[in-house]
């Protein structure tokens, strides 16, 4: 008897790193499962998973009008959500580097310094469409270069010991002062002529 | 009425709540009870479920039917699996690395010292007195079962998987086509075999 016990138990600790066959698993789901969740659990997993399920459709509904976004960075984060990918996989799956997307998405590489086969490749594997996705990459440009303002204005601004009045007022300044530098911001050589080998890229071969 | 995987799938795709709710209504339970089986800790098998509905959720777009309308399940029961079998390989190795002190000394629970070492090859000795085991679990014996399993023939591999994973004689005897009462006699016949086989292969038999 207990060299049975012993040979179950065995038998058992080897099945459980197994994974079940289709036919148990057959007998598993028309049957009722002698475990189950705890009832707790089950409504904080379900809200886990519907919030989860909500978030992503916002996403898509963002992703169905890519023209309005901020940046091309905005977009490949949009979509790699929406794919539910970390990004390294989503480099890996794109074929480009991974400190690429990761730049990208924090707008803190100047667009002309990713090679242009990357570029390439994330326009294509992404489907978007190349007006759409110039327009974005000469925002990402523009808010690349905006950075050092941004971070001028919100510290002469000194936002956090103020009040809530007083915050939203000094936004609205931040806001007002990036508007008029970017009003003498002009469209940069060296991004048209990069633009322009994209296109010729992506086009002509 | 559960729905059909094909209407799950739907659902998540299409970014609703329903198709959170849906997923945790039809497989939660089961999931639990698999992980539960081969972990025999709660804690341990929510949080499979867990991460096991939250992957299939995130990756739902990469998700196609390819093979049959069993492809879902086996995907989502592949992921629990994995999951399972990553808990199981973290736990032998974090009982690897414990190390006793021979000169250690710890007070139980009445005030008494005692020294940890002792203690635990008493407790070895006692546990192997009392069953006596006619297996002694290694990675070599593992991976001789796994390629016995293997070699078997599968309704033999279903009856031994069946009765192992503690699923109703009933169902496995439908199953194989034999009398449910012949499940139980060919359950231990095979345990027999199995026995018979490994002390063979040891050189004991």
């Amino acid at each position: 008897m207990r060299e049975e016990k012993n040979i179950d138990e065995f038998l058992e600790s080897v099945f459980n790193e197994l994974p079940w066959s289709d036919e148990a698993l057959d007998i598993l789901m028309r049957s009722e499962p002698e475990h189950t969740m705890p009832e707790p659990m089950k409504e904080k997993l379900f809200s886990k998973l519907s919030e989860f399920q909500k978030e992503r459709a916002r996403v898509i509904d963002k992703l169905s009008h890519p023209e309005k976004l901020n940046s091309f960075g905005e977009f490949i984060s949009l979509i790699r959500e929406k794919i539910g990918d970390e990004v390294e996989e989503f480099a890996k799956n794109i074929g480009v580097a991974e400190s690429t997307v990761l730049h990208l998405e924090k707008n803190d590489i100047p667009i002309v310094k990713i090679p242009l086969v990357e570029m390439k490749s994330l326009i294509q594997k992404t489907g978007i469409n190349i007006k759409t996705a110039f327009s974005l990459l000469r925002n990402s440009f523009m808010l690349y270069g905006f950075k050092p303002n941004y971070f001028q204005s919100m510290a002469r601004f000194d936002i956090k010991k103020s009040s809530e009045t007083k915050k939203i007022q000094s936004i609205k300044r931040v806001y007002e002062e990036l508007y008029l530098k970017k009003m003498k911001y002009k469209p940069s050589e060296k991004l048209e002529d990069y633009l322009a080998s994209l296109e010729h890229e992506i086009r002509g071969k | 009425m559960v729905a059909t995987d094909r209407d799950i799938v739907s659902e998540l795709k299409n970014s609703t709540p329903l198709g959170a709710r849906l997923i945790c209504n039809k497989y939660q339970n089961y999931l639990y009870h698999v992980a539960y089986k081969s972990l025999s800790n709660r804690q341990e098998a929510v949080s499979v479920v867990d991460d096991t509905l939250m992957q299939a959720v995130k990756k739902i777009s990469a998700f196609e039917f390819k093979g049959g309308e069993n492809d879902f399940r086996n995907w989502l029961f592949t992921i629990c699996y994995n999951r399972v079998r990553d808990i199981l390989r973290s736990r032998s190795s974090k009982e690897a690395v414990v190390v006793l002190s021979l000169d250690e000394t710890r007070l139980n629970r009445n005030g008494k010292e005692y020294n940890p070492v002792q203690h635990e090859l008493d407790k070895t000795a006692a546990r192997e007195y009392e069953t006596e085991p006619v297996l002694e679990d290694s990675p070599e014996l593992r991976k001789l079962t796994r390629e016995y399993l293997e070699k078997l023939p599968e309704k033999k591999r279903f009856i031994l998987e069946g009765c192992i994973r503690g699923l109703p004689h009933k169902e496995i005897a439908e199953m194989v086509g034999i009398p449910p009462e012949q499940v139980k006699v060919n359950f231990y016949r095979l345990k027999l075999q199995f026995k018979e086989y490994i002390l063979s292969k040891e050189g004991k038999g």
